[in-house]
């Protein structure tokens, strides 16, 4: 068991990028469907650019990006951490208190994936890295 | 350039002094000129960075506690009936549904208290792979269409988690110090 665990935990720092990108790029895809409607047939079709709606997917869609990037990775997780407890709160808590059953089990697991990316920071396959291996 | 901790220290104080704000707008100012400037390197970069990053291994807890949550839910659905899914009313043990159950309920309850962690979220990681691509994968490309945003989101997440290990906040960490 423990030579498994070591195994595993060689790999730590290139998975931490590897999450952080996949955590962008579902926010990401939030933000694109909302505000540039892309893939067409979501349910977020009717989503006005001016609303609270598109507030949340223009955060997405660029503080997701950045994320993707690795630029500014602790403020951005941070952010984004906010925005999506705020999400849950307003959108899925009022319909109950099991997430399960008010759907808001994927913007828990994102709230709490971007609170430990703003601790963790973005990882080695990250421009924060490339820049700072640049500027010494 | 020489790094001088001392130097910048002074020199960050003489600037707030003479500024005229306070300790918060000061992090603010470090943080949005991280990457102009390498006098700031000290304090700019690094007050909100160093104050995030030694909360990291309770982060990381927090997040292994959150996961196992969630997760530990779908297998209570499944198996336990509670919380009722009416997609789940019919469901038989001895399916490939009721052995997902079996993973989540047990798997989520490892992860919550922290033990053998590593494995047991390697193999969480697997199942919800299998997941993905067995229910959700083949209804569309995007995952927003296929409803499956849930289901990488696990299976990264957990991914994460057999790496990086279960925190201090674990049973794994209490036998170790044992």
């Amino acid at each position: 068991m423990d030579k498994f665990d070591k195994l595993l935990a060689a790999g730590e720092p290139v998975l931490r990028s590897i999450f952080r990108i996949i955590t962008g790029l579902l926010l990401f895809q939030f933000g694109v469907a909302k505000l540039l409607k892309f893939p067409p047939g979501t349910m977020f079709e009717k989503v006005q650019a001016l609303s609270l709606f598109g507030a949340a997917g223009m955060l997405e869609l660029i503080l997701g990006g950045l994320l993707i990037l690795g630029l500014f990775s602790r403020l951005v997780a941070f952010i984004l951490c906010g925005e999506m407890a705020f999400a849950y709160f307003i959108e899925h808590f009022p319909r109950g208190f099991i997430p399960l059953l008010n759907g808001g089990t994927l913007a828990i697991m994102i709230c709490f994936a971007c609170l430990y990316l703003s601790c963790a920071g973005g990882g080695p396959l990250s421009l924060d890295a490339a820049l700072r291996k640049r500027t010494g | 350039m020489v790094f001088r901790p001392a130097a910048c220290l002074a020199g960050a104080k003489l600037l707030r002094e003479t500024l005229r704000i306070s300790h918060g707008e000061m992090l603010c100012l470090g943080t949005l000129t991280r990457y102009q400037s390498s006098a700031w390197k000290l304090r700019g970069t690094t007050i909100m960075s160093e104050i995030l990053a030694a909360w990291t291994p309770r982060a990381l807890s927090v997040l292994r506690i959150i996961a196992g949550l969630m997760i530990i839910e779908h297998g209570m659905a499944k198996l336990i009936g509670f919380p009722s899914v009416p997609a789940f009313a019919k469901l038989q043990p001895l399916s490939l549904l009721g052995a997902a159950g079996f993973v989540e309920l047990v798997g989520g309850a490892l992860v919550i208290i922290g033990l053998f962690t590593q494995p047991a979220c390697f193999v969480i990681a697997g199942e919800m792979a299998v997941a993905y691509f067995m229910s959700h994968a083949p209804k569309s490309f995007y995952p927003l269409l296929n409803g499956g945003t849930l289901a990488i989101m696990y299976c990264f997440t957990f991914l994460y988690l057999s790496t990086a290990g279960a925190g201090p906040w674990s049973v794994d960490a209490a036998m170790k110090k044992r």
